[in-house]
Order: structure tokens, then sequence, then C-alpha cells
């Protein structure tokens, strides 16, 4: 079962990867009119566990993510995000819709190929951590452990 | 950061006053109005060799007015009634918190300062340790305002 949620999990990453790997962004809907639009340095899935159908089979899958937003560094832990990604639908394969555990609806989608001011951003971002290279793999690593036992506490019953 | 009085500051804050970012300053919560704040978690102090690397502040911090604490992460939303509908306040919601990590958020308008408010300054290893303690050395710190020695606080 373990293997198989690995095996899962690493699909899941692969397809986000090919989504951002370009630079994407993560708009969350949180019920304001200017929604959350979170500019993605990185977006690792931590882990993915099933969905038990009414048959008792596994009927899907959901996941937990934390994503990290260009500039983290400077804005500190609330620009480290946890997800769960719940119903999650390929609207294409550049676009993900999903609901996370607030009950927001959300999508992560590659930058629009037109969208130069992004994309300089981006590259702007990605020179800036190459210099930084070691700080920013203790950045990660912190972070992520933080975000996995966030979300495992998430997954404990109330 | 100890060369400008020592404060954590919001990227709000950081635009008004003029730091400029190394890298690029996060967006996201511009629209929420989180952007305005310093954002903290509840969490115990680490104890005994135990605890995550970090910042500690003191717990009087939460009695500032302006400290507002969700059990969630809310993108420092504080906009139309949502602070009023969904602030914990309570000493069992802190304790609550501090047990068991979610991805909860305690945000505080504008700045904090460094070296009024820490309590501990939790490092992952000797040397690091060392570093901090250097870092406070050289900019001319060897006492914090409340009369501890930096090497009491840096752990």
């Amino acid at each position: 079962m373990q293997q198989e949620l690995d095996a899962v999990k690493q699909r899941m990453q692969e397809k986000i990867d090919r989504i951002t790997v370009p630079g994407a962004v993560v708009v969350v809907d949180i019920g304001i009119p200017e929604s959350i639009r979170i500019l993605v340095d990185r977006f690792d899935i931590l882990f993915a566990r099933p969905v038990i159908g009414a048959d008792g089979s596994v009927s899907g899958h959901y996941y937990w993510a934390v994503c990290f937003e260009a500039g983290f560094d400077q804005g500190g832990p609330q620009n480290v995000r946890l997800f769960k990604m719940e119903n999650v639908r390929e609207e294409r394969p550049d676009l993900f819709l999903f609901r996370d555990h607030r009950e927001y609806e959300c999508f992560i989608e590659t930058i629009d190929e037109i969208d130069d001011a992004k994309k300089a951003d981006i590259k702007r971002w990605r020179e800036y951590k190459k210099q930084n290279q070691k700080a920013f793999e203790r950045l990660y690593a912190k972070f992520t452990t933080e975000a996995m036992e966030m979300a495992l506490n998430w997954e404990k019953p109330v | 950061m100890l060369d400008n009085n020592g404060n954590m500051v919001s990227t709000v804050e950081k635009i008004r006053i003029g730091v400029k970012p190394g890298g690029m300053s996060p967006v996201s919560d511009m629209g929420t109005g989180g952007a305005s704040y310093f954002f903290t978690r509840v969490r115990k102090l680490p104890t005994g060799g135990r605890g995550s690397t970090g910042l500690y502040f003191k717990k009087r911090l939460l009695r500032r007015m302006d400290a507002i604490t969700y059990d969630h992460d809310a993108f420092g939303k504080v906009v139309d009634d949502y602070v009023r509908r969904r602030r914990l306040t309570s000493i069992d919601d802190y304790k609550r918190l501090s047990s068991g990590g979610r991805s909860d958020e305690t945000i505080f308008k504008y700045t904090v300062s460094l070296v009024d408010e820490i309590d501990v300054i939790k490092t992952g290893n000797a040397a690091q340790r060392a570093k901090v303690i250097e870092l406070f050395r050289k900019k001319g710190f060897s006492k914090l305002p409340d009369g501890r020695k930096i090497e009491e606080v840096v752990l």
C-alpha cells in the first residue's frame, strides 16, 4: 500500500513539475474580491492518501503539498503555504484545480506565455536563488519538515 | 536586521521605510491586509535540546492589542468581519495550538522588536550558535535590554 501511495505521489509531483518548470501561479479564492495569487517558487507534494469510496474500494487520492512563494526568504513562514489538495481535476496539462483544507477553491497554472513581466520575475528570482544555494537548501529542509508535521497534525482526528 | 534597530518588519513596512529586498518581495498577501503584519506561530519553547530551530518570542507579545491568532493559515486575512469571527484569544486556545501545531498563525501589525521581545534563539548546532552570538557581538550587543546575556538567549 505504502509503495503504491509513494508512486501516486511521484506521479502527481511529475505533473506538477511540468506546470512549474516554466514558472507558475497558485490562485486561491478566499472569498474576498481579490483572490490570493502566489508566484510559485516550488510546489512539493508531501504525501498522498487514498479516498475510500462507498463500496470500500479506493476511488481516488488526495494530497498534502507545500508551496514556496517566490520571495519567501524575505517574507517569512507566511509565504510557505500548506495545501491539502482534494478533488484534484486536471483541466489542462498546465492547469490543475483543487480544493484545500480550508475548503477554498484553488488552481495551479503555468504562467501565461505572453506574461513577460512574470516570466522576468521568475528569471530574476531563480538567478538570486542560484547565488544563495546553500542558504536555500537549509530553508527548504526546515520548512518542508515543518509543513510535513503540520500536515500530519491535520490528518489526526480532532 | 540588527543594523535597523533589531526590528522584525512586515512586507508593507519594509516598502514604507525603503528596505530593499535581496531577491524579491512576496506579494500574495497584499490584498488580504496580511502584508502589513509580522507573522508568527504559537509554539512551545524549546527545552532540553528539543524543539525546532528558530526565533521564539516572549509570551507577553500575545497581550498586544494588535495580536491576531487564527487556528488556520488565513493568508493574514484582516478584512471585513473576519477578525471578529475567527480570532482566538483564550489561554486554552494558545495551549491547544502550541501542543498540536497545524498551520495556525499569529500576526502583529507592522513590526516586532527582536531585541526587546526575543525569548530564545534556537540554533541547529554549536557552530551555528557561535555564529549567532558572534553576530550580536559585532553589532554591539553583549546583553539584551532585559539584562540577559546573549549566550543565555542563544541555544
